[in-house]
């Protein structure tokens, strides 16, 4: 019969037995596990990229939108922005064919732009040359044969040259010629108005109805253009006067035009006292000319349609600027930066951005806004947003535990009892003696468990296409670029200390044998985990991984008072897993949001550029 | 040092293979695991002998969660060490299912399961291997981890889902069973 002793050794006997035969034991696998394993590899890698195709297709989603609202507008007869009594003017000229008659007493020739149905001939006589010009340009694309020639005018840098050799070679000498302060002025006899007309058609053909605002810049144009419906009808008025030739303007009007509507057309004309040009309504429909458009080359034309303006009040000096103009150099600076000005819209937007679940972090939410509007309805907006995030701390699974124990054990030893023991080998009973003793001690214990959560910053720059629905509401979707960390992985140490542990062990052996030696302390006492030194760093690795992201945002906005903007939207973005102790720690950055925010427009940030 | 990592010239060379397994190199992917799925089937088998397809299937896991958490060994303690603690991992879920689902305890005595040997020196393997699989599911288990993996009982039965007293029961039967085909 074995005593208790004895048979703990033989316990330690066995395990190390075992430990010694087999704890270094390898066994080769058969080669089907790695082929199996690599074909489960293969298909996470497939799997992996399964988000791209998904993000390339929102940005191709987001540009076609952008596309087709662009064309969308182009194809809409009457442009959206008929709010503005200028744009409207404007705008409805591209559906225009203007018909400019001139009636000149110096039997200059008179340069009819166009007429559809060449109405132009029928009214007016001009020199061979001019009306050649013109029907060429016009008799039958009226629009189109405008709209290049406009094109042409504006590409070629607006110079009076070009323009007056189409309608009027400087050999055909104008009956008005007079005389001439330089050189421009005499290749421009005939030519500026020519040309002025030309440019004016050109501004009145080619703009868009996305590019109103355009000609918001441009103050003279809201004299000289005014429509209302669909069926048009222009008017060009041309005067020549002895001393200075001069463009005066192209009046674009619509059948119903009133003369009243182009007096600022006859100050001019009235200015050039010896010629008394005449707005001559001709009613002219036409309908579905929509000219083509080309932004460039209607900016360019804007600019020669301002400066030929600004030619019939001070013929000399704008001729001179004309006739040096490269084409880059013919847009004032001030119109492009009111044109960009007018289509900025900046601001500020605050909130709080939360999703659901216990995995959502709570974040609060500041952004600068800017937004650059493409047309009346349709902006591109840039959201640059910084964001604080808190996720409370989630545990994972995993902890270590140690103990530390205090070199005060006790030990106290009870008599000694005979007594029957049973095992469990074949039923038999054996007697035996019991020793008893007990041992008390004391020891810290400490548990380091885990848990992933904290505050973190988050940085993002949504790219967004905005759609207005209305004056106040507007929707918007887009890409998301999201710079944020991992939540790191906290070690939380829990310490336990002077916990007392008593424990006993019962020594036997069988009659007439000696009693065995009383056990130690440290053989009977036992702790749960390891020993305090063995600790050995925390059983995750520090997580401090930044992470550039791409995600989707959908929202809408809500305009109140002015200037007030209220906000909902939702935004996700990817986020690799990262499974730690069975959790994935980047949940919480792949969930769902949801962002409420209240935003103020700064309506005169970009005033500078005005 | 173990055999695995003596196949490796230096810690460096580790470093570079880790780095390319984690850059998705098949090849890396492939030195990694001949260098280490031996020792990782050997602990496996100890658990599971003689029933190969579920020894592989753990191993495919064990692998699968290796390469994937690779990106996450922060470099310091034993690679080994930490393979190892993974191959653990996934036999004790393993284990779990399957034990719980076979909660009746059977006793598994293979014919050849009674060795009569003077030393276990001179066991072979195999012999051992089989001593330890004639154990029921759950002592094999329980003596598995106290002695090979140095678990505590708590850990024991937090991991198999029993309670401590059990762990310990089921540690000292394994013993006697043992025991008796030792020394017959």
């Amino acid at each position: 019969m074995l005593n208790r002793t004895e048979m703990e050794d033989q316990n330690n006997n066995i395990d190390n037995l075992f430990k010694k035969g087999l704890g270094n034991y390898t066994e080769t696998p058969p080669p089907q596990v790695w082929d199996a394993l690599e074909k489960r590899l293969d298909g996470k890698q497939k799997k992996r990229g399964f988000f791209y195709p998904w993000f390339i297709s929102l940005l191709l989603l987001s540009f076609l939108s952008l596309l087709g609202g662009t064309f969308w507008k182009l194809a809409m007869h009457e442009p959206a922005a008929t709010k503005s009594a200028t744009a409207n003017e404007i705008a409805a000229n591209t559906n225009t064919s203007s018909a400019p008659n001139t009636i000149t007493d110096n039997k200059t020739a008179d340069n009819t732009n166009n007429t559809a149905d060449n109405t132009t001939d029928n009214i007016n006589k001009p020199t061979e040359k001019t009306n050649k010009a013109s029907k060429q340009t016009n008799s039958d694309k009226a629009s189109n044969g405008q709209t290049d020639k406009a094109n042409m005018a504006a590409k070629d840098g607006t110079t009076i040259k070009n323009d007056t050799k189409l309608p009027n070679e400087p050999s055909t000498k104008p009956e008005n010629g007079e005389e001439q302060k330089t050189a421009a002025k005499e290749a421009s006899k005939d030519g500026l108005s020519a040309k002025s007309v030309t440019a004016h058609a050109a501004a009145a053909k080619i703009l868009p109805a996305g590019n109103v605002n355009t000609l918001n810049a441009l103050p003279d144009v809201k004299a000289l253009a005014k429509t209302k419906e669909s069926n048009t009808v222009a008017s060009a008025k041309q005067g020549t006067i002895a001393d200075e030739k001069t463009a005066i303007e192209t009046a674009a009007k619509r059948e119903h035009v009133s003369l009243s509507k182009i007096d600022a057309g006859h100050e001019l004309i009235a200015k050039n006292d010896k010629v008394i040009a005449k707005p001559v309504a001709t009613e002219v429909k036409i309908e579905n000319t929509i000219a083509p458009i080309v932004p460039a080359a209607s900016m360019e034309a804007v600019s020669t349609f301002k400066e030929s303006i600004a030619a019939g009040v001070d013929t000399a000096n704008k001729q001179k600027d004309i006739d040096n103009n490269k084409p880059e150099n013919s847009l004032p600076k001030e119109a492009i930066s009111k044109i960009i000005a007018d289509r900025l819209e900046a601001g500020v937007k605050g909130g709080y951005e939360s999703g659901f679940g216990t995995n959502a972090a709570q974040k609060l939410v500041g952004s600068f806004y800017l937004q650059y509007k493409l047309s009346p309805k349709f902006a591109l907006m840039a959201q640059p947003t910084a964001k604080i995030a808190h996720l409370t701390s989630q545990t994972i699974n995993g902890k270590q535990t140690f103990y530390n124990e205090h070199n005060d054990s006790n030990s106290t030893v009870t008599p000694i009892a005979a007594v029957y023991i049973t095992t469990q080998e074949g039923n038999q009973d054996t007697i035996g003696y019991n020793q008893k003793y007990t041992f008390s001690q004391t020891h810290d214990s400490i548990v380091k468990s885990y848990a992933y959560g904290g505050t973190t910053v988050e940085l993002e720059l949504p790219i967004l296409l905005k759609y207005s629905i209305s004056d106040k509401l507007s929707v918007y979707g887009g890409i998301n670029i999201i710079y944020d960390r991992t939540y790191g992985i906290k070690e939380q140490t829990y310490t336990a200390k002077n916990i007392a542990v008593t424990a006993d062990t019962t020594v036997q052996w069988a009659p007439l044998q000696p009693s065995p030696a009383a056990p130690s302390a440290s053989s009977v006492l036992k702790y749960t985990g390891t020993t305090s030194s063995n600790y050995a760093g925390p059983l995750y690795p520090t997580q401090s991984n930044n992470l550039l992201r791409f995600g989707y945002m959908l929202g809408f906005s809500y305009e109140f008072r002015k200037r007030w903007l209220f906000d909902a939207l939702m935004q996700q973005g990817s986020a690799k897993s990262n499974v730690q102790g069975a959790y994935d720690i980047n949940k919480p950055l792949a969930l769902p949001y949801f962002r409420v925010t209240l935003g103020y427009k700064l309506g005169k940030l970009f005033g500078h550029l005005k | 040092m173990s055999h695995a990592e003596k196949s490796l010239s230096g810690h460096s060379e580790l470093s570079v293979l880790i780095n390319d397994c984690i850059a998705q190199s098949r090849n890396a992917q492939k030195k990694l695991y001949d260098l280490y799925s031996p020792a990782a089937y050997g602990i496996i088998k100890r658990y599971m002998y003689g029933n190969d397809t579920a020894a592989q299937e753990v191993l495919n896991d064990a692998f699968f969660k290796i390469f994937t958490k690779l990106d996450q060994y922060s470099f310091q303690g034993a690679f080994e060490g930490w393979i190892r603690r993974i191959v653990v991992n996934t036999l004790m879920d393993h284990l779990r299912r399957n034990i719980k689902n076979d909660q009746n305890f059977k006793e598994v005595q293979p014919e050849d399961a009674y060795v009569n040997s003077e030393g276990v020196e001179k066991m072979s393997y195999k012999e051992l291997l089989v001593l330890v699989n004639s154990l029921p599911d759950l002592q094999r288990a329980v003596f598995n981890l106290f002695v090979f993996e140095n678990y505590s009982h708590k850990e024991i039965a937090t991991f198999l889902d029993i309670n401590e007293n059990n762990s310990r029961w089921h540690l000292n039967d394994a013993r006697r069973r043992l025991k008796e085909k030792l020394i017959l």
